[in-house]
């Protein structure tokens, strides 16, 4: 048997034996309403099945890094899948650059968070079958960046939508977490519509299903413009469904209901990048594709500050990672639009690693406080979980982008990238204007990330005085987390000191294009630096004495203090301009919410309404009516025969 | 003599059938009072046993097309249609069996009309002849009326049942006037004779307006056999009202015998055969009728789907799902070529395995609470869990999702259409699969809430019997969707012979 | 008399027919207009069979005929069934199930 199938097939025996153990608890039930699972037995089994798939995908990465010439390693299982008239659908995998880092990110970090999951989960009732939708969920994954034709990846695709929906209903006996799981998977079926149109289009105008046929029919000039671009934006419509873009991103948020470890795994690291892996994956199609490109770019812009705008505000402490999420998502497809792939996949990567950082320890902040999610009432946290904080610490770091932290060097790859690349729509202008919102935006996720950090460890306990502390399984995922979110930064460092990503990926994205003289690129670098520097220090300001001192301040300050006091002087600047700014940019966000989103959403929902109400109502029940339509019928079909050409 | 005795061997399973059936009505009278159900049903299954093994030999059958009687023909397609009869009598049989509605007196009189409405079907899959056609069709229908009027006293039951006559008994009369018209036209009623003669009609080109007016008539007697719309509207109403077996009986047999009755009479008479080429005016007449049937198609499909939203009675809403996949159904046939009717042969037997299971499952329900309200299933997912995720599959391929045959039935129906140059029927049929989640989705919803009340229905577990009956379908309809090489390939090669 | 005046009186027969199941308030009169359908074909096969060729058509007719009285028997005891469960025979009146 060849390894590469068995890097899914490992989660999924993971998931079956999960399951079977899960009915076994379901048919003690019967008899004792409370039997337990075996917890220990099903943590184990299940994270030994993705730590066995972490060192199955390493020992393939090293084969694959060893091999010369086109460094790739394929497996097909039948080159007939599903018989068409047309291109024969094969069913296989696809193991090279891309799709190799995947796997290692998937099953390393998706390893770590079952891992955690084991200590999270603890007494749930639904214990074994949370394990078994965790291991279903990577191995739907794996199959998704494994696969090498589109059919083979909408498989992975519907498979991780599945297990996201069961997943964020997991607690489905309160209905609003049952309608959060419903939100996701319909909207995400609005993506998927647009996907599977995509994959239609490109076998009928290209004549292949596979990724690898479709890319050279695309490069080599096969298509006209208006067919990449009509391909392109429909590819980019499944993105915005999975990858939660602009108007589709409203499930993300929502999608916070599902258990911790869910939010960490499936809704920051992996599934949600899916849509810039798609991205990537199909870059030739939007690298002929101005109008495509374009609309990836600025739709991640545009995404990118909108969300970031939600984040300022949010309370909930999951929430505001949440938005957080959909933020950076924005700034990958930004990346992604201007042909900055290599930048993209860096930021992905060290995302996925800070963020299930920052969530995992928001898990065990929550766990702390028996499910306490509300950060005006944490507080005072930094001596009671001093593990939490300092991973923490440096997961909002990363994520902030200071100086020397992986997300620092990502972050600054797609702002380079941003000026250095292509022109958006073909105007050159318009990359400054993009360049200006992703900075703006870059300042926000500084401030929102250390607010969280202030609001939840420092100043006085609001609420809950005894948290009780994590044990061990939860605390070393974060400790490997947090040494992953700096150590990462290796992965692509400036002036070319380490290029080790970008150069990996060649073979999959080519050449970077464009290049920045070195002192523009100092120069963006110390910007970014201070950009990053300057929200964390409002952050600090504003919140680092705790809510209380910040509440009190902004109620009664006294004039002089405020003249005299340089710190407050940036409060004064910041409540003016900023806070104005951000009132007024979720105040425009709001309406574009209630009107525009909720009007497109609920405008086709009371179309179907009426006419499912009219549909209804053509049905009345007198059966003359129903002699009086056949009449009606037949006579329109017979006139439409005789009398149409 | 040895002639007869030859012909007569290729309608075994018709002869069969036929004996069985006398057989339930004689059994019936001389089983004690009480004990009816299980003999008569008993006998009916033996019966429907035989003819499957008897339809099985046939199966693979050389020379492939073997005309009987000179008005019947058995071939690949109508075995394929009569095995896919015997198998949804069967499990209506053994639903009736163990259903609670359907238990009064006079049940060997019961499974006695279905099983003649069985042969119904049966001469509808395989006749090229219209008069055999419309008598396979009345007796089809005929027997329908009365098994949808079976519960006495019960005023849903006897509303279903005259609405059905009423709205039948027009509709094979139309049709049945269609049928003369081409007869007048080409002097047979042989639609073997009739596809050449028609050919030549069109080579003189004296204008289509006749054949046009004839087509049309049968078109729409065979749209309300499918419940196509503007044709459908019979459905809802005799689904819900009739017992909920007989309803299964004729979302199932009925209409996938009115499919293979469509795609004869369209290919014998009016698909030029392409690589002799026929006449100029006989391409274009059949690209007109193709473009029809999809305007029906997306018409049925979209009514259906949207009267289905509201529902709140899970009989009737299964019942309008039943026309939106009439209406996927039809965008194979309206393809007008082989792929696409081959599209359509494998996406009933889907259609099948996954209605004959969710019926089953309604009726179980219905047995357990004597209700068919979608609210009250809450719960059923504790209550008898194998019953719910059965269910759920069932629903998962009828919403058309992977890896349940529902996803590659759908998938081959829109390639056949998209070929076909309907590509704007494809993105009708793909909002339409988003619509239809809505509704299913309730469903699956519904049976894993708590109900406020937790012993508002007494648990009941389904018998072993029918726990097995439903894995059986939800396994068919997975494995359909995973293997489901060979099938394909029966239900293209059934195409080669036909007519 | 030619084919055409068969056909054009069996044509109006079937229009008579449709307009009758519809419009009529009594279901008796319905089932008559049904009738009415099936003999405008009937008078068509024999027609046809007269004028174009072949017994196909008498016999096919001969076999409508008798469909036609089992149809009709059928639908006359649903009909009682249905009077004797609403106590009407307007063909509007049961409609516990609609929409």
């Amino acid at each position: 048997m060849p390894f590469l199938p068995l890097i899914p097939l490992l989660p999924l025996a993971g998931a079956l034996a999960c399951g079977l153990l899960h009915l076994q608890v379901l048919r003690a039930r019967r008899h004792h309403a409370d039997a337990r699972p075996a917890e220990g037995l099903i943590g184990t089994i299940a994270t030994l099945a993705v730590a066995a798939a972490f060192a199955l995908s390493l020992e393939r990465f090293f084969a694959l890094a060893g091999s010369s010439g086109e460094r790739v390693l394929t497996w097909r299982a039948t080159d007939v899948w599903i018989p068409t008239g047309g291109p024969a659908i094969p069913f296989g995998f696809r193991f090279d650059a891309l799709s190799s880092v995947m796997c290692l990110v998937i099953t390393g970090v998706g390893a770590l968070i079952h891992l955690y999951s084991i200590g999270y989960m603890k007494g749930d009732r639904g214990f074994a079958r949370f394990f078994t939708y965790l291991n279903l969920f990577v191995a739907a994954m794996l199959v998704l960046v494994l696969a090498d034709s589109m059919p083979v990846l909408f498989i992975g695709w519907e498979g991780v939508g599945l297990c996201s929906y069961l997943l964020i209903g997991f607690w489905y006996e309160e209905m609003k977490n049952a309608e959060a799981g419903q939100k996701a998977f319909v909207v995400n079926r609005v993506g998927d519509f647009g996907f599977l149109l995509a994959m239609f289009a490109a076998a009928y105008w290209t004549g292949s299903f596979e990724f690898t046929g479709v890319n050279s029919a695309v490069e080599g000039g096969k298509l006209a413009t208006w067919q990449t671009t009509v391909l392109g934006l429909l590819l980019f419509v499944g993105a915005c469904g999975k990858s939660a873009q602009i108007p589709l991103y409203v499930w993300l948020p929502d999608a916070m209901a599902g258990p911790t470890p869910v939010s960490a795994l499936i809704h920051a690291a992996t599934m949600v990048t899916a849509g810039v892996y798609l991205v990537i994956r199909t870059h030739p199609i939007f690298d002929v594709s101005p109008i495509a490109s374009g609309v990836v770019a600025c739709t991640g812009a545009a995404t990118a500050i909108f969300a970031g705008s939600m984040g300022l505000v949010a309370r909930d402490i999951k929430k505001v990672l949440a938005y957080s999420t959909v933020s950076q998502l924005g700034f990958l497809f930004l990346g992604a639009g201007v042909g900055a792939y290599g930048a993209s996949f860096y930021h992905l990567v060290t995302h996925a690693f800070f963020k299930a950082l920052l969530f995992l320890g928001a898990g065990s902040v929550i766990l702390a406080l028996h499910h306490e999610q509300d950060l005006f009432k944490m507080g005072g946290l930094r001596r009671a979980l001093p593990g939490s904080y300092r991973t923490m610490w440096i997961g909002a770091a990363a994520l902030a982008g200071l100086p020397l932290f992986s997300g620092f060097f990502s972050k600054d790859e797609i702002l380079a990238g941003v000026l250095g690349g292509r022109p958006v729509f073909g105007i050159p202008g318009l990359n400054w204007v993009l360049y200006a919102v992703a900075a703006a935006t870059a300042l926000m996720t500084s401030f929102y990330t250390f607010r969280l950090i202030y609001l939840a460890f420092e100043g006085e306990p609001r609420g809950h005085e005894h948290p009780h502390p994590n044990p061990t399984v939860i605390t070393l995922p974060l400790v490997v987390l947090a040494v992953a979110s700096v150590a990462a930064a290796v992965l692509g460092l400036p002036f070319g000191i380490s290029h080790a990503l970008q150069h990996w990926l060649e073979p999959v994205i080519g050449e970077p294009q464009g290049h920045l003289s070195h002192s523009a690129e100092i120069l963006l670098l110390v910007g970014s630096g201070v950009i990053a520097l300057l929200g964390f220090a409002i952050a600090r300001a504003t919140y680092g004495g705790g809510l209380a001192k910040a509440e009190a301040r902004a109620a009664a300050r006294p004039a002089l203090y405020n003249a005299l006091s340089a710190r407050w002087w940036i409060d004064e600047l910041y409540d003016a301009t900023v806070v104005r700014a951000v009132r007024l940019t979720s105040f425009i966000a709001g309406l574009i919410d209630a009107f525009v989103i909720d009007g497109l959403v609920n405008g086709a929902a009371s179309l179907a309404k009426r006419g499912a109400a009219s549909a209804r109502r053509m049905a009345d029940g007198s059966t003359q009516t129903y002699a009086l339509w056949f009449g009606a019928g037949m006579v329109v079909v017979v006139a439409s025969l005789v009398l149409l050409r | 003599m040895n002639l007869l005795r030859e012909e007569l061997s290729w309608i075994t399973p018709e002869l069969c059938l036929t004996l069985f059936a006398c057989v339930a009505l004689l059994v019936d009278l001389f089983v004690q009072k009480g004990r009816e159900s299980v003999m008569v049903g008993f006998f009916s299954l033996m019966g429907l046993l035989a003819t499957a093994f008897f339809l099985y030999r046939q199966y693979g059958v050389t020379p492939p097309a073997q005309p009987v009687f000179g008005c019947m023909v058995v071939d690949p397609f109508s075995t394929l249609f009569k095995l896919f009869a015997v198998g949804a009598l069967a499990f209506v049989v053994l639903f009736t069996m163990l259903s609670r509605q359907t238990r009064p007196d006079g049940y060997g009189e019961f499974y006695f009309i279905l099983l003649c409405a069985g042969l119904g079907a049966f001469f509808l899959a395989s006749t090229y002849n219209l008069l055999l056609m419309y008598l396979g069709l009345e007796l089809l229908s005929i027997a329908s009326y009365i098994l949808a009027g079976y519960a006495k006293g019960n005023r849903r039951s006897g509303e279903a049942a005259m609405k059905y006559v009423i709205f039948g008994a027009v509709a094979s009369g139309v049709m049945l006037y269609g049928f003369t018209l081409l007869y007048g036209m080409t002097g047979s009623i042989d639609l073997t004779v009739i596809g050449p003669k028609l050919r030549d009609q069109f080579a003189l080109d004296h204008g289509t307006i006749p054949i046009s007016v004839a087509t049309g008539l049968c078109l729409a007697g065979f749209a309300y056999k499918i419940s196509a719309a503007p044709f459908h509207f019979w459905t809802p109403d005799v689904y819900e009202g009739a017992p909920t077996p007989v309803t299964t009986f004729l979302a199932v047999a009925s209409k996938g015998a009115g499919f293979a009755a469509l795609l004869r009479f369209l290919q014998a008479g009016f698909i030029p055969d392409r690589t002799l080429g026929g006449p100029e005016a006989m391409m274009g007449y059949s690209d007109k009728l193709g473009t029809l049937v999809a305007v029906l198609a997306a018409l049925t499909m979209t009514l259906g789907n949207l009267a289905a939203l509201g529902q709140t009675n899970l009989k009737r809403m299964l019942a309008y799902s039943s026309i939106a996949h009439a209406g996927y159904v039809l965008m194979g046939v309206a393809t007008m070529n082989r792929e696409g009717f081959s599209s359509v042969l494998f996406y009933l037997v889907v259609y099948y395995f996954m209605n004959l299971g969710a019926f089953g499952v309604v009726m179980y329900y219905a047995n357990t609470t004597g209700d068919e309200q979608i609210d009250d299933l809450k719960g059923l997912g504790w209550r008898s869990p194998l019953v719910a995720i059965t269910m759920v599959a069932f629903l998962v391929a009828l919403v058309g999702l992977p890896p349940t045959a529902g996803f590659i039935g759908k998938w081959f129906l829109f390639t056949a259409a998209v070929k076909k140059g309907f590509l704007w029927l494809a993105v009708v049929a793909g909002i339409n699969s988003a619509i239809s989640l809505f509704y299913y989705f309730r469903v699956a919803r519904a049976m894993w809430l708590r109900p406020e009340e937790e012993a508002k229905y007494a648990t009941v577990h389904a018998s072993p019997a029918f726990a097995a009956l439903l894995l059986v379908l939800a396994v068919g309809t997975v494995w359909f969707g995973v293997g489901f090489d060979s099938l394909l390939r029966y239900c293209d090669y059934s195409q080669n012979l036909l007519r | 008399m030619g084919l055409a005046g068969y056909l054009i009186v069996a044509a109006i027969l079937f229009a008579l027919g449709i307009a009758c199941t519809v419009a009529r308030k009594n279901v008796i009169y319905v089932l008559m207009g049904i009738e009415l359908i099936l003999n405008a074909a009937n008078l068509n096969l024999v027609a046809f069979s007269r004028f174009v060729g072949g017994l196909d058509g008498q016999i096919f007719a001969i076999f409508s005929i008798i469909l036609a009285a089992a149809e009709a028997a059928v639908a006359l005891a649903i009909v009682l069934n249905v009077f004797g469960l609403f106590d009407s025979i307007r063909p509007d009146d049961p409609d516990l199930m609609k929409e």
